[in-house]
């Protein structure tokens, strides 16, 4: 395989990044957020998993790194978030055949109506009985039959820049997020996306007892390494201690994620906003929106992007399939081209780093699995020069790298971590720095409990690391639902004080801890000792 | 927002939430004007809020997207509102781009009263130090600037004059003609942004191979990138090779 993969022109390495936060609301019949995790999976995870069915079935390899969040694999493994995504299907169902009537005299709409009508039909079968509701067996398998390489990430997607100060922070977010992956696919993960591709220069210590070989890291913060990057973006760099950092490629990732001049944006696509939880008379729409009186988005979208306009024409998925066959064979044909190029001035095949948001295909990007699906088979097709590969495969082929270290960066707007921290949200991080020093001092103080008060520490670690998640701020700067996301961190840290308090006063409620332990009920296994300085 | 959502709310809501958006309303005006008052707010806010967002992160924000109407709130969670400090004597400092540093602090109540009673006492500030390494020691201080701040500030940004460099910061008091410590922040180190220097001859062709890490029209994609235009010092020159706007995507 190496000396194949070194007579290439070049390599691509795919990488989706799968997550969400924590979100489970058992004190509501139906929660409004947990839709964020329901709309991911039958746009997104599902769908990927269905192109990877066809794949195999084809006889078409792929090597694919996708990295799941220990949040989202906790959501997509709880039993409770599992009927609700089957009652939220149910739902839709329900809405499509309805709609079936609705649009009996607009032959157009009809035909969407039926479309969404054998969508939600078939995502809800195969999810009972294919899945039988834990996708996560499939990605397993997906991962053993060499499709994919699974990778993790921070427990609860920290932005690690804005807690360096607190080493054992650092190493609670990732020997947990390394636990949660060892737990569920049973092997050790061989690379980490670091939250937002949040990078400081030392992070990587972190990563390398944990057997980690690489992460990703955003174009400036490689190309601003100690030393200058010989090979530009289109090669690893290795940090002193080995670990390596893979820079995300400029032009692949503005080609796929631009709404205004990105394939996305092409308007044979299907229209992202306009969605029938807007377009039907209140009174209709009622039973499928939030509470019956505040309109959200249903899934059912008829319309195709079509201008900016208002006017917008009938969705065609023939036409759309089409579109997007064309725009992977582009992005493949223009990939080639750049190997090509920079092949001349490389002494080593280059790779061509592309990580993405996982939910951008399919959720935004409604045709974004058919245009991987496209890309893999074209590359396929293109094998003699082009080839897909993991940020591991290529480290087998090149284990030698040029040794420099990154700088400080992200991938957020600007470049570093003003997205995280920002008039919006920097009133966070006086309490969730508190909140550690606070469990650093728990953790002193009680360093063997057992029973009610290991229950007690644990549960403390857990609301410690739930409010370090990096949605919160970014939500609260991003302007999408903010309210939600100022009262989960405030829940959080208010749990977490809540808890420290009783201990001080060795007055633990067992009732409401228990409770406690039933809502926020991730990491089952975690240790407040992880907390320890010698841990 | 919907214009039937603004509409299901009373006339004094919608006065509540012109208030909390600080929109400037003419007192008196009918509800179908400040509706549609809000809704050119909302979208006006909408369009700054998506402009100002690089690619990576309007992605991100659109997979909590499931409602049109979700800017608004107006529900109170005042029951869980933390406190203001914590009454203890801190400082912090996070890095926040090559540029700025967040810096928060608090000094304990018993600790500001014995400052604010020592004799020929005059103020306090926050100090900004630079540092040639990770070590505090004070032959290892470059430079520091004084921002005079008050007992009820708690926090604030800081920009900084050097980059790739270390920096801490100090609450001092003044009293009389001397300065003393009040506590001392950890220490950061700042970062650069440029490509540094060729070292030796490992690939000659590193110039153009960082020409090619930026974005131009050669592989087909021709997209422009948004500028740093509205920041000017971070416009970046990059040993020439760059323009500025290929590095903000």
């Amino acid at each position: 395989m190496i000396e194949q993969l070194k007579n290439k022109k070049g390599m691509i390495s795919l990488v989706l990044h799968a997550h969400l936060p924590f979100v489970r609301h058992p004190e509501y019949e139906s929660f409004l957020e947990e839709a964020w995790l329901f709309e991911a999976l039958s746009e997104t995870y599902l769908p990927l998993l269905s192109m990877f069915d066809r794949l195999e079935k084809d006889g078409i390899p792929a090597r694919v790194t996708i990295s799941l969040s220990p949040t989202l694999t906790h959501m997509l493994q709880d039993e409770l978030l599992q009927q609700r995504y089957v009652n939220h299907l149910t739902m839709l169902l329900e809405l499509a055949e309805k709609e079936l009537d609705f649009t009996a005299g607009n032959p157009d709409e009809h035909k969407m109506a039926q479309m969404y009508q054998e969508i939600y039909s078939r995502t809800l079968r195969e999810y009972e009985e294919v899945y039988e509701r834990n996708i996560l067996k499939k990605f397993r398998y997906f991962q053993e039959k060499g499709y994919l390489e699974i990778i993790t990430t921070c427990a609860t997607h920290s932005f690690l820049p804005h807690y360096q100060n607190f080493p054992e922070m650092i190493r609670a977010q990732i020997l947990t997020g390394v636990e949660s992956h060892d737990r569920i696919f049973s092997s050790q993960p061989k690379g980490v996306w670091l939250p937002e591709c949040g990078y400081f220069p030392g992070v990587e210590e972190y990563l390398k007892p944990f057997g980690i070989e690489y992460f990703l890291s955003s174009a400036h913060g490689l190309l601003y390494s100690e030393d200058r990057p010989v090979n530009g973006l289109y090669a690893p760099v290795s940090c002193p201690n080995g670990v390596h950092a893979f820079a995300r490629d400029r032009a692949s990732s503005r080609a796929v994620w631009s709404a205004t001049d990105g394939y996305p944006g092409d308007p044979v696509y299907r229209d992202f906003y306009r969605d029938l939880g807007f377009d039907r008379p209140l009174d209709y729409i009622a039973p499928y929106i939030n509470c019956g009186v505040n309109r959200v988005n249903t899934g059912l979208k008829y319309y195709a992007i079509t201008d900016k306009s208002d006017n917008k024409v009938i969705y065609n998925p023939a036409l759309a399939a089409a579109k997007a066959e064309e725009h992977a064979a582009q992005f493949v044909e223009n990939r080639i081209r750049q190997c090509e190029t920079l092949s001349q001035y490389m002494e080593q095949a280059p790779v061509i780093s592309c990580p993405y948001d996982a939910e951008l295909f399919g959720h935004w990007w409604f045709e974004g699995p058919l245009f991987l699906e496209a890309l893999i088979r074209k590359v396929h097709e293109k094998s003699d020069v082009i080839a897909l590969v993991t940020p591991s495969d290529y480290l087998k082929v090149y284990p030698q790298n040029q040794v420099t270290r990154p700088a400080f960066s992200s991938w957020g707007d600007k470049g570093y971590g003003q997205v995280w921290l920002d008039g919006a949200n920097d009133w966070i991080y006086r309490h969730t720095h508190k909140l550690i020093e606070r469990m650093q001092e728990l953790v002193e103080r009680f360093p063997d409990e057992k029973g009610l008060k290991e229950r007690t520490l644990n549960q403390a670690a857990r609301e410690v690391l739930l409010a370090q998640a990096s949605d919160w701020p970014f939500i609260m700067k991003a302007g999408t639902m903010v309210p939600y996301a100022r009262k989960s961190i405030k829940t959080h840290i208010h749990n977490f004080n809540y808890i420290y308090d009783s201990l001080s006063r060795n007055t633990i409620k067992t009732e409401w801890l228990t409770k406690l332990e039933k809502k926020d009920n991730i990491f089952p296994f975690l240790d407040y000792r992880v907390f320890r300085k010698d841990y | 927002m919907t214009e039937e959502r603004l509409l299901s709310f009373s006339y004094e809501q919608l006065l509540e939430i012109s208030d909390r958006g600080s929109i400037q309303v003419t007192p008196g005006v009918d509800k179908t004007t400040l509706v549609s008052l809000l809704l050119d707010a909302f979208e006006e806010d909408k369009s700054e809020r998506e402009e100002l967002n690089n690619l990576a992160i309007q992605m991100e924000a659109r997979k909590f997207s499931i409602s049109q109407d979700e800017e608004l709130d107006l529900g109170q969670d005042d029951d869980l509102e933390l406190p203001l400090r914590y009454n203890e004597t801190s400082a912090t400092l996070l890095l926040r781009d090559p540029s700025w540093v967040f810096c928060f602090w608090d000094i304990e109540d018993k600790k500001a009263d014995e400052i604010r009673n020592t004799p020929g006492f005059q103020g306090i500030v926050l100090r900004v130090v630079e540092l040639n390494s990770k070590d505090y020691h004070k032959d290892n201080i470059l430079d520091y600037f004084d921002i005079p701040i008050k007992f009820s500030d708690y926090r604030r940004y800081v920009n900084l004059p050097s980059e790739d460099t270390w920096y801490c910061v100090e609450i001092r008091a003044l009293v009389e003609d001397k300065d003393y410590l009040i506590v001392q922040s950890n220490i950061i180190e700042t970062t650069r942004e440029y490509v540094t220097a060729p070292h030796d001859n490992r690939n000659s062709h590193s110039d153009e191979l960082i020409r090619l890490s930026g974005f131009t029209s050669e592989f087909g994609e021709t997209h422009g990138v948004s500028g740093y235009q509205e920041i000017p010092q971070r416009i970046i020159p990059i040993h020439e090779l760059l323009d500025e706007e290929q590095f903000n995507d």
